[in-house]
Formats: structure tokens, C-alpha cells, sequence
């Protein structure tokens, strides 16, 4: 009994290991697109946060996933902060469209159009801001994109293995950071309700096992554990 | 006194026209697009000092007032590395169990930003970076009005667009510049203690800066004093 437990123990850690060494790679970088419109801060409609034409970073222009246009649901932010702390100030910000509220795009059938080629639902948590910097989600509190899905998968030759990395393993942590230009007082223009034009966006997706999937990881073993007890 | 009153009005109104001039000169810009390993790189100096590489950065805006400077779009910004110093680090709050981390980085690095265009630099000017402030996978630098970017030169050999030496030449009294760091990973502080080099990806902007040097002030305040006497002077001697 004792062998098979260990056996499943030792099992269990090299798997874990070994998901944490895949996802080491699994990261997906994007910000403002080069000459394409940036973010902005607008009271219409309720404080909002455009996060404007964002792209993929960080791939050479022979990849086909080179300048791929990543879209992120707009943020909803409430203007009244949560707490404050050392001149951080913490809102509760949410997307306004979860499904599908995170989605690439890139031309892959070769017309000059972009096809959508992944999709996930978003769920954002919180904004911090200090002066003109704002952090979204970049504590590691839940999971912030989940249901990863392939879309037009048909159209490519060969997908992208980091994609079907990221569709593997189904969620993902987010991390967004904004700095507005011109020194302008994000906290300021939220609780004001004031529009802010110009917002430079920079983020990362980091396909990462969350806490609580090592925890029904580690409820699953206990279990397995009992059962060849039991027998 | 009326003069007095007078220059002290045309003073105030040349100062709120100063600020409003440069209120929409902007310049953004984030991690390039391509090639391949153009993400920031903290990396192990050894000790506690942690060296920090901002890799490939393009220009996403360049703007006078609502005019963009195409000339400048795409082309890249170089940023030279920063020594961050862990022997610095203060806790300088805490959200829940998170905590907000301030490093003090090299304080003055000579050409230590510049704008490259076709492969000529065409900006300079001597960086002076003062915190890095990191919470969870976010880190900022010099996230407060201070005047980073200064010694500013342009080489106008090599912009072909008067426009474009129009928008640079509004930088040369000294500029701010704010940057932040995103991970892909690593929550920041604990990457800082671990072995494994952190990425991610940098965020920036640069505006003029918006005031005039402190000399101006002291020289204004001296004319006005100046005249103040004078006045006195002259109207006692009637």
C-alpha cells in the first residue's frame, strides 16, 4: 500500500514539474500597436477604460503570429476606490464583455483580412493606480482568462504550438499595466470622470495553473489515496 | 505699481501659455514588435544587484498637438540598462497579503536614452532614474513628476521633416518619463530573489517638461524686483 502511494506521489510531483517547465514558455506579450490608436479613459457611459488597437510582441516578422491584434473587452471601473494605500489606490474594475472578451486575431488565409484565430472569456478583477501608472490583475488573485478556445483552426497549415498550449491547459493569468501620457492624474480623472485621450497599454497572458487547480490537483491525490485504502 | 502689477499679469499669463503649449506633446512607445527577444530582461548580477535590460523598443505615438509625427512612428527607442539594488528595497505598503515594493536604481546614466531612426540616432539625452516600484507582476519607474530626461541634443542630420525637429526641439528644456514593466511570469518581487531571469514586456511615455527651469523663475523674480526699486527710487526722487 505504502509503495503504490508513494509511487503515485512521486508520480504526481513529476507531472507537476513537468507542467511547470511547459508553461515556463507559454506567454503570450502584447501592448500598444505602432502608429495604431492607443487607450483612453472615458466617463461615457459609466468610467470605462478603451484599451485601444493592441498587438502581440516579441515575435520575429517571419512568424505568423507577427503583429497579431489582440482585443480585450473594454474595463469598467467604479469610482469609488476600495482602499488606499501609500498613494495606491485600489477600484473595483470588471470587463463589460466576459465571453470572448479576450480574443487574437491575425491573417491567416492569406486575403488581407484578419480571422479570429483564439478566443477565451475574461473576468478582471481590480484596477490600482498611482498617478498616471494603473496595474490591472497583476496580483495573482484568480484566474483571469479561461474557456481558451481555437477559432478558424482550419485555416492554418500548422497551428502555432504555443497556442495550442495555451487551448491545452484552458486558462490564464493576465497581467495589464497603462501610463497615460502627459503626466495626467489617473486617480483624478476617475473619481472626476474627466477623459483621458492618450493611454500607453502594455500586458502580458502567462499560461499558468492557478492555486486553485493545484488544489483540486491535491483534493484529487487525497482521494486517490483513500480509495486504495479502502480496497 | 501699476508696472509691477502689469508684469506680474503678462508673467502668470506667459507661464499658463508655457504649460499649455507642451500640455499635448507626447511621445509613447512599448516593447517592439519583432525580432524575436525584444522583452525586458531582469537578470542575476550577483550579490544584490539585479541588472535591468529593456530590450527592443519601438514608437506606438509621437504627437504635437493632435499631429502625428510619422517620421517617428515604428522607429526605435534605446533605453541603456539599469542596475536595481536590493539592498535598497523598502515595503512601502501592502494590499492584503501583496506587497509594494520601492528599489532605488542608478541615479544618472550619460546617453542613457535615445531615438534611433533608420538606424541613426537622431534624440539624446543623459537619463536620471530615481524608484522602481513593484506589485505583483507590475513594476513602475519613476511614476511621479520628476524630470528624468535631461542634456537633451538633437542631430538633425538625419530627420528629413522639419516637423519632426519641430516636436523633438519642444524636449530640449528637459523631459519626464514614466516606464512599466509587466512579467510574464514572475511576480516581481520574488523573481528579484529568484535564480530564473523575469520578462515581460515595458510600456513608456515621455512628455516636455512643462515648466520653466527654476532660473527662469529667478530671473523673472529679479527683473520684477528690479522694477519694483526703481519705481520707488524714481518716485522719491520727485
Amino acid at each position: 500500500m505504502k509503495k503504490s502511494v508513494l509511487a503515485s506521489l512521486a508520480g504526481v510531483l513529476f507531472m507537476a514539474s513537468w507542467i511547470g517547465m511547459a508553461d515556463a514558455s507559454i506567454t503570450l506579450e502584447f501592448g500598444s500597436g505602432v502608429g495604431l490608436t492607443h487607450g483612453r479613459l472615458t466617463p461615457v457611459g459609466g468610467i470605462t477604460l478603451e484599451l485601444g488597437d493592441l498587438e502581440l510582441k516579441n515575435f520575429s516578422s517571419m512568424d505568423p503570429l507577427y503583429k497579431a491584434a489582440v482585443d480585450m473587452s473594454d474595463i469598467a471601473i467604479d469610482p469609488n476606490p476600495i482602499s488606499t494605500v501609500a498613494g495606491f489606490v485600489m477600484y473595483d474594475a470588471w470587463e463589460k464583455t466576459t465571453i470572448s472578451g479576450f480574443a487574437l486575431y491575425a491573417d491567416i488565409a492569406g486575403d488581407a483580412a484578419l480571422e479570429t484565430i483564439l478566443t477565451g472569456d475574461l473576468h478582471i478583477d481590480y484596477l490600482i493606480v498611482n498617478q498616471s501608472v494603473g496595474a490591472i490583475d497583476t496580483l495573482e488573485i484568480a484566474v483571469d482568462i479561461d474557456n481558451i478556445q481555437l477559432v478558424n483552426s482550419s485555416l492554418w497549415t500548422t497551428v502555432p504550438s504555443i497556442l495550442t498550449d495555451l487551448v491545452n491547459i484552458g486558462e490564464a493569468d493576465l497581467a495589464l499595466n497603462i501610463v497615460a501620457s502627459g503626466q495626467i492624474d489617473l486617480n483624478a480623472a476617475i473619481q472626476g470622470s474627466n477623459l483621458v485621450r492618450d493611454i500607453v497599454v502594455s500586458g502580458t497572458v502567462s499560461a499558468v495553473p492557478e492555486p486553485g487547480v493545484l488544489a483540486l490537483f491535491a483534493y484529487g491525490l487525497v482521494v486517490a489515496v483513500r480509495f486504495r485504502k479502502q480496497k | 505699481m501699476k508696472k509691477v502689477a502689469c508684469s506680474l499679469i503678462v508673467t502668470i499669463i506667459l507661464l499658463a501659455l508655457s504649460v499649455h503649449s507642451y500640455a499635448n506633446v507626447t511621445l509613447g512607445f512599448t516593447t517592439s514588435p519583432s525580432p524575436s527577444s525584444s522583452s525586458f530582461t531582469i537578470s542575476n548580477l550577483g550579490g544584490s544587484l539585479r541588472n535591468l535590460s529593456f530590450g527592443n523598443l519601438s514608437i506606438t505615438t509621437a504627437s504635437d498637438n493632435g499631429t502625428t509625427i510619422s517620421e517617428l512612428i515604428g522607429e526605435q527607442v534605446v533605453l541603456d540598462d539599469v542596475t536595481i539594488d536590493l539592498g535598497t528595497e523598502s515595503l512601502v505598503g501592502m494590499f492584503g497579503s501583496a506587497g509594494i515594493y520601492s528599489y532605488d536604481l542608478t541615479s544618472l546614466i550619460l546617453d542613457g536614452f535615445s531615438i534611433v531612426v533608420g538606424g541613426n540616432t537622431v534624440f539624446e539625452a543623459d537619463v536620471s532614474y530615481q524608484t522602481l516600484v513593484t506589485l505583483g507582476k507590475s513594476g513602475t519607474i519613476d511614476y511621479d513628476v520628476n524630470y528624468s530626461l535631461s542634456n537633451l541634443r538633437i542631430y538633425n542630420t538625419y530627420i528629413s521633416n522639419s516637423a519632426t525637429v519641430a516636436y523633438l526641439s519642444q524636449y530640449l528644456l528637459g523631459a519626464d518619463m514614466t516606464l512599466t514593466l509587466a512579467s510574464d511570469l514572475l511576480d516581481l518581487h520574488d523573481g528579484l530573489y529568484g535564480t530564473q531571469n523575469i520578462n515581460g514586456v515595458v510600456g513608456g511615455t515621455a512628455v516636455p517638461n512643462p515648466v520653466p527651469e527654476p532660473f527662469m523663475y529667478l530671473m523673472m523674480g529679479w527683473g520684477t524686483i528690479m522694477l519694483y526699486t526703481s519705481r520707488k527710487v524714481n518716485s522719491k526722487c520727485k
